[in-house]
């Protein structure tokens, strides 16, 4: 074995994971070799310092407990159902033919009836405002009282008798 | 008892008393690495909780083709290494290095100096090498593992593993002639 083959075992010579019939060459190689040698033993002298850092902080208190904690509130929001466009279609197409017409149907038939709901409140309330209108005395609203004691035929008289009649009320 | 890998299928199919085995079984060995590759206690917490919550969030798409701890070191990595992307030292911790260099060992060196500049040098590699080193010298695991681990191959892992060694000899060269 050649000194560049046998330097690429010596990391797992010294981890002890060569099979029997390598590492019994890598070893014939060492005894004959002292350039490898020194390699082995620089290897060798940076695993023994890198190991004097043995200690690290323990594990978190409680490390355990928080994990399935979390664990068991993401699975829990996992499972509500979420009504995002992806799911609704997706509920949607596992809809039969037949349930998606009444689905639509039904849809449709409550909006026209909301419609008519709809245009059928605006038309009372409507009506309702037209008939407060009319019956809301305008010379008061202007305060043109002081034109009822006009004598008739002036043209104080003949504006306040255009404006109390019915064609004003815009009907 | 169960196997990681029969707990994992287990926990696949919902039961959460399997998942519980595994964070119970590993849970050290994930802080463990992620508290030597990130050197921060509070970000190695944070990083141990997500990778297994991750791990059960796939677990329905997890296939046994390498073994649990290889796939839970490869998801502590992963997060690790986005963590210490979005966390790249200010350019004053870099200035603040250079300008104070690491104390020359002497009779009053200290073990505690001497485990600063080893961590100093192990934080110093690129992440890929920084890991592949954590794993091999502080987890024993064997170069096709860290190369399952570090998506690269066997030969690839042996040579980060030479890069990282052949940084921290430069870097710790007093203290090895110590």
């Amino acid at each position: 074995m050649k000194c560049q083959k046998v330097r690429e075992k010596l990391d797992p010579y010294m981890a002890q994971r060569l099979a029997a019939p390598v590492r019994e060459a890598v070893e014939a190689h060492l005894r004959t070799c002292s350039e490898c040698r020194q390699e082995l033993a620089g290897l060798d002298q940076l695993a023994r310092l890198l190991r004097r850092d043995a200690a690290i902080p323990p594990l978190p208190e409680g490390l355990n407990q928080r994990i399935m904690f979390a664990a068991r509130r993401r699975l829990a929001a996992r499972q509500l159902p979420r009504t995002t466009p992806g799911n609704i279609r997706r509920r949607w197409s596992s809809f039969s033919w037949p349930m998606r017409v009444a689905g639509a149907a039904t849809l449709a038939a409550g909006l026209l009836f909301g419609i008519l709901m709809g245009q059928q409140t605006w038309q009372s309330l409507h009506a309702e405002n037209r008939r407060q209108d009319a019956q809301t005395d305008l010379s008061a609203i202007y305060e043109l009282d002081y034109l009822t004691d006009a004598p008739n035929g002036s043209l104080a008289n003949t504006y306040f008798s255009l404006m109390q009649s019915p064609e004003n009320d815009g009907a | 008892m169960p196997s990681d890998e029969e707990l994992m299928l287990a926990v696949a199919g919902g039961e959460l008393s399997a998942f519980e085995q595994l964070v119970a079984r590993h849970q050290q060995s994930a802080w463990s690495a992620a508290y030597r590759f990130l050197g921060d206690t509070t970000d190695a917490e944070d990083i141990v909780q997500e990778a297994f919550l991750r791990i059960l969030h796939s677990a329905e798409r997890w296939r046994p083709t390498a073994a649990f701890r290889t796939y839970l070191f490869r998801v502590v990595y992963n997060l690790c290494h986005d963590l210490a992307r979005k966390k790249r030292p200010h350019i004053s911790d870099v200035l603040d290095k250079v300008a104070d260099p690491r104390p020359s060992p002497d009779e009053s060196a200290t073990a505690g100096e001497q485990i600063a500049a080893i961590r100093a040098a192990l934080s110093s590699l690129p992440p890929n090498q920084r890991m592949a080193i954590v794993l091999r010298y502080y987890h024993d695991v064997g170069h096709e593992e860290i190369a399952a681990v570090l998506h690269t191959s066997a030969k690839g892992a042996e040579r980060l593993l030479a890069r990282g060694r052949a940084a921290l000899r430069a870097t710790l060269g007093e203290w090895l002639r110590e």
